[in-house]
């Protein structure tokens, strides 16, 4: 294009920000918020207690299924962890039968009180914005590709990189505010979004890019993913004939030492049978890279079978990708630094928003009634960045609030009320003028934020008092973080409301240079 | 190159400009990455890959390629520019694909 590299980038830049800028800022929203999915899954579970030795409650679970479900043909269940307090489980019946179930680690049996989506609400929209499959996937990876390249052409536009890191001129006001605070944030964690992002395609990369796949193995799937997973080959076949199954156990001690870690996952194929295979699975503490590790011992007899090989090199470097973006390898430390990864993005995202709007509204013929493209741009700014903050919020009441009586149909519930927060929240920001708009919304998050913990208290959920008298800190944590979340919105509704610091005509002194 | 001209037909012309480098740097260059995955998946077997290796490889250097590619479609001066390079890249991979055996 004509007028130079960087004008042509920063023209890129602003029209890739803007199509992607509303989707990308709920992808990041929720998935900052679902790097401490299985603490609000504790959270939205108050009967759960934290510490259950993992051996004896993956044992607990599997008798457990076994009762209920006597002609099981596969069970699959997951470790309780430090931060993971529920277990995940499924198995499978003959005739195709699939039973999803929360069990508890002290029992082994399902998870009492209300159903709740708890904290897979927020990361199952991290990747598939409750769009059927595969278009909520497809449409977050194509988000994710127009967002890496919005970086990418920010970089270039953005001359003085290193000296505006340590630019920020509130006082200035207006653009110039706007765009050191959007340089600042987008600089700071540079690294982290790009590889963020760039991970996060990789992660359902056989749904967006499926043609190298299909090009190397046709029809033939199940070769590819049983290339991927090798410990899913040359199933045994079941016999016919019953077996006591071997304690777990000492299977699971055995296959900690002998994959190096903590064991994620529990698969029992052919239950009860002569055949009956234990496939342990890994987890993905202390390692970067995230393969599928597994050890397999016969059912019957407790004797360790196979141990998966190790990957090879370009798999290698799709486990360390996906092993990046679930950021499992790491404690609690390192989990704040992409829990604040992951806000800077949020800021740099919706700044990014604003910024479109503050740095034409005063080339407008008349800024006080703008033209339609200019009026939706605004609306959905705040429709999009305040209606996910809400949405996010109205979560921590939901879950509280709605009656028990709805039954397996609670999550679903939750999801329609989360939908709606978003839906409303851009029908709320037409209605109003811009700045009435954000301070208002930001007020409406202040307040569901704060109120969170109280109604949880009020309605015999966790309460603060009570997780700071059993010493509960990741429960004490989260309720202070939404206190500072509410906290943080009062402090933008109030500057929000301030008038515009400086009349919005350019004075007669040039201004710097945009970038 | 950040405003659109204000005579009504070169504004036209800029407008078609644009559009036509949005369908490179979305459509095109779609396709241009699934050409790299797929000649990829294809041919590093011949060089000693495993399959599941090749497939990988081909799909990570697609996913990584994708959002650099709309750079060089808006960076250059002209739309032919970006327009024959990526035609030539798409026959120079199709060749590729169609050496190592086509799509399996």
């Amino acid at each position: 294009m004509k007028g130079g590299l960087r004008a042509s980038m920063s023209w890129l830049h602003t029209w890739t920000g803007l199509v992607c800028g509303w989707l990308v800022f709920a992808i990041f929203a929720t998935g900052t918020a679902s790097v401490f999915r299985h603490e609000i899954e504790a959270w939205a579970r108050p009967t759960l207690s934290a510490h259950v030795d993992p051996a004896a409650a993956l044992q607990r679970a599997y008798d457990h299924v076994r009762q209920v479900a006597p002609d099981a043909t596969s069970i699959v269940v997951t470790a309780p962890t430090p931060q993971e307090r529920d277990m995940q489980s499924y198995w499978l019946t003959p005739k195709g039968g699939f039973t999803l179930a929360e069990l508890d680690p002290a029992t082994g049996a399902e998870v009492q009180g209300p159903k709740t989506a708890g904290g897979e609400l927020f990361y199952r929209f991290h990747f598939e914005l409750m769009a059927p499959f595969p278009y909520g996937r497809l449409a977050a990876c194509l988000a994710a590709v127009f967002f890496v390249n919005a970086v990418l052409s920010g970089v270039i536009t953005h001359k003085r990189i290193f000296s505006d890191f340590f630019t920020f001129r509130p006082e200035k006001g207006g653009q110039r505010a706007w765009l050191d605070g959007h340089n600042v944030l987008g600089v700071l964690a540079l690294p982290f979004h790009l590889f963020i992002a760039l991970t996060g395609i990789v992660t359902l990369a056989t749904t967006f890019m499926p043609f190298g796949m299909t090009a190397g193995y046709g029809k033939d799937l199940p070769a590819f993913y049983a290339d991927v997973a090798p410990e899913t080959k040359n199933l045994a076949q079941p016999t016919g004939r019953a077996a006591q199954m071997a304690p777990l156990a000492p299977m699971i001690a055995q296959a900690q030492q002998r994959l190096g870690g903590e064991v994620l996952r529990l698969t029992v194929n052919n239950p009860g049978d002569a055949a009956a295979r234990v496939i342990l699975h890994r987890d993905n503490s202390g390692r970067l890279s995230r393969p599928t590790q597994a050890a397999t011992f016969d059912g019957a007899t407790g004797q360790l079978l196979s141990v998966t090989p190790a990957p090879g090199p370009a798999m290698a470097v799709n486990d360390l990708f996906y092993g990046l973006h679930m950021g499992e390898f790491s404690s609690a430390a390192l989990r704040w630094l992409y829990f604040l990864g992951g806000l800077s993005g949020c800021g740099l995202i919706a700044s990014g928003l604003v910024l479109w709007t503050v740095s034409r509204r005063r080339k407008l013929p008349d800024p006080a009634r703008p033209d339609l493209g200019f009026r939706l741009v605004e609306v959905l700014n705040v429709g999009a960045v305040m209606g996910m903050v809400l949405a996010i919020a109205s979560f921590f009441w939901t879950s509280r609030l709605l009656p028990a009586e709805l039954g397996a149909d609670r999550p679903v519930w939750e999801g329609r009320v989360f939908l709606a927060m978003i839906a409303a929240t851009i029908l709320y920001s037409a209605l109003r003028s811009q700045r009435r708009a954000w301070t208002e919304t930001a007020w409406a998050a202040a307040f569901l934020f704060a109120g969170a913990p109280i109604v949880s208290a009020l309605t015999g959920g966790r309460s603060l008092l009570r997780s700071i008298a059993e010493g509960d800190g990741a429960m004490i944590t989260l309720d202070l973080v939404l206190l500072t979340l509410a906290t943080g919105f009062v402090f933008m509704a109030r500057r929000a409301a301030r008038e515009p610091a400086r009349a919005p005509k350019r004075r007669a002194a040039p201004a710097p240079a945009k970038g | 190159m950040t405003k659109a001209p204000a005579s009504p037909a070169s504004a036209l012309a800029w407008r078609g400009m644009v559009a036509w480098r949005a369908i490179l740097a979305v459509a095109a260059n779609y396709g241009l990455c699934a050409l790299l995955a797929m000649a990829l998946a294809r041919g590093l077997p011949h060089l000693g890959l495993a399959r599941v290796e090749a497939v990988v490889a081909g799909t990570l250097a697609a996913i990584i390629a994708m959002p650099v590619v709309p750079i060089f479609v808006f960076a250059s001066r002209s739309a032919w520019k970006p327009t024959a390079t990526m035609a030539a890249a798409a026959g120079g991979l199709w060749l590729l694909l169609w050496l190592a055996g086509g799509p399996a």
